[in-house]
């Protein structure tokens, strides 16, 4: 367990994980938009949010490995994505109903239009909940992109603990997890702790 | 004198109730106007109806000319200082940028808030906050100005500085329709006290308090009798 292959392991589990989040974020930022512009869009976000929250994640793991195979990058990240997406879209659904009355009034009090009334009130007025939001999402992402990475050979930290695991190398085991520890915490002390303190100031 | 502000028979309901029973003002080019009545009377819905913000049932509403509304809440968006909060108001209404700053700073200066309109609104006094969201719509130079409860929450000094803004408003020839519980305060800055009567509202009086000084009198007795009577108050 060198140093090299730990760094490169990290590399790959924190990659998978943010851009499985980002690709989450992106699609609940959109999700949100179109069931703001139309309230039979939002009903199938929200069935779609049920449906994708009660689906298993090792059934994602095994489907998105079966699709894509099981050296690809693609699996872990797109699990992380479908763990972290609920999270996401259910934070800022909630926060665009408790917002919006207000800033709506705003928005139709200046004349503002319907896109106007979505780009400079409601979304930025969802950052402090979404920054709330994204803690927990990228925790959860780094911790389901690692249960992907186990069945596959991506080499990302879930490989090589299951790599330890399979091998009977229990300090390689617990030296694996400890790494995985480790980087949930800088992640959540170094990045997300401060993006959630800046983005608290924008709230009302 | 022009009237620019003409409501007729305006009638609103919410859920099967009826709110605003056939409510009839006007309001001429340059004149304040204050409409005052018992809470939950339906003021501060006849004032959203003016304004274009909500819709009504039957009757009929005429605005001449751009129309400023300042709600009874203060709305501001907190992630923008007051001056971004400002110029977007200006910008979502087509004004150009450099006449959009110009506006800004003519309206802060009478509002006498230039020295904090690089703050953000929860860095300021809920009076200077109240003033940013009248440069709100101010910025887009309104014919007639309409304010919801400007005095409610405000000290002592903010309502004297507010009163001052809103006289020195009506003296630039801005037609204003100012909602209010707050008679006291009310009086100083209008022309024309319009008694609105409970549910279902309807107008129960007009009042030319600047030309007849017993007008107020007169109306406050009105007020104080149809509240007792309609409480059954004995003493009637």
């Amino acid at each position: 367990m060198g140093i090299e292959r730990v760094a490169r392991a990290v590399y790959v589990t924190f990659t998978n994980s943010l851009a499985g989040y980002a690709l989450a974020l992106a699609a609940a930022v959109a999700s949100v938009a179109a069931a703001y512009a139309n309230k039979h869009v939002g009903a199938f976000f929200d069935a779609l949010n049920t449906l994708i929250q009660s689906v298993s994640i090792l059934v994602w793991a095994i489907v998105f490995m079966m699709v894509f195979g099981v050296t690809s990058r693609k699996p872990p990240v797109l699990v992380a994505a479908a763990a972290s997406y609920p999270i996401l879209l259910t934070s800022l659904m909630g926060a665009v109903r408790s917002l919006s009355w207000r800033f709506r009034l705003l928005a139709r009090i200046l004349g503002a239009s319907r896109v106007q009334e979505l780009v400079y009130f409601i979304l930025p007025g969802t950052l402090p909940y979404l920054a709330a939001a994204s803690r927990a999402a990228v925790g959860v992402a780094l911790r389901i992109s690692v249960v992907a990475e186990a069945f596959g050979s991506s080499g990302g930290v879930g490989y090589w603990l299951v790599y330890s695991y399979d091998i009977g190398d229990k300090d390689g085991v617990f030296a694996w997890a400890l790494v995985l520890v480790a980087m949930m915490i800088a992640v959540d002390y170094a990045i997300l702790r401060p993006v959630e303190r800046w983005a608290s100031r924008w709230k009302l | 004198m022009e009237v620019v502000v003409r409501v007729e028979g305006l009638v609103k309901t919410y859920g099967g109730e009826t709110v605003l029973g056939g409510v009839s003002l006007e309001a001429s080019r340059g004149e304040a106007l204050g409409v005052v009545g018992p809470n939950g009377a339906g003021k501060s819905t006849l004032l959203r109806i003016i304004a274009g913000v909500e819709g009504y049932d039957a009757g009929r509403v005429e605005v001449r000319g751009r129309v400023g509304f300042v709600p009874q809440e203060t709305i501001l968006l907190p992630w923008r200082s007051l001056r971004g909060n400002v110029l977007l108001a200006a910008r979502i209404a087509g004004v150009p940028r450099r006449e959009a700053e110009e506006r800004l700073e003519d309206g802060a200066r009478l509002l006498g808030i230039e020295e904090y309109l690089n703050m953000r609104p929860g860095e300021v006094s809920g009076g200077t906050a109240r003033k940013a969201q009248i440069l709100m719509a101010l910025v887009l130079r309104p014919e007639v100005l309409l304010l919801d409860e400007p005095f409610t929450g405000l000290d002592v000094a903010s309502v004297a500085s507010l009163q001052e803004t809103l006289t020195a408003l009506r003296r630039r020839g801005l037609t204003m329709i100012v909602v209010s519980h707050m008679i006291g305060e009310l009086v100083r800055v209008v022309d024309r006290l319009v008694l609105l009567s409970h549910k279902p509202a309807r107008v129960r009086g007009v009042y030319d308090i600047r030309g007849d000084s017993s007008a107020l009198a007169r109306m406050l007795a009105e007020e104080l009798g149809g509240g007792l009577a309609a409480r059954g108050d004995p003493r009637l």
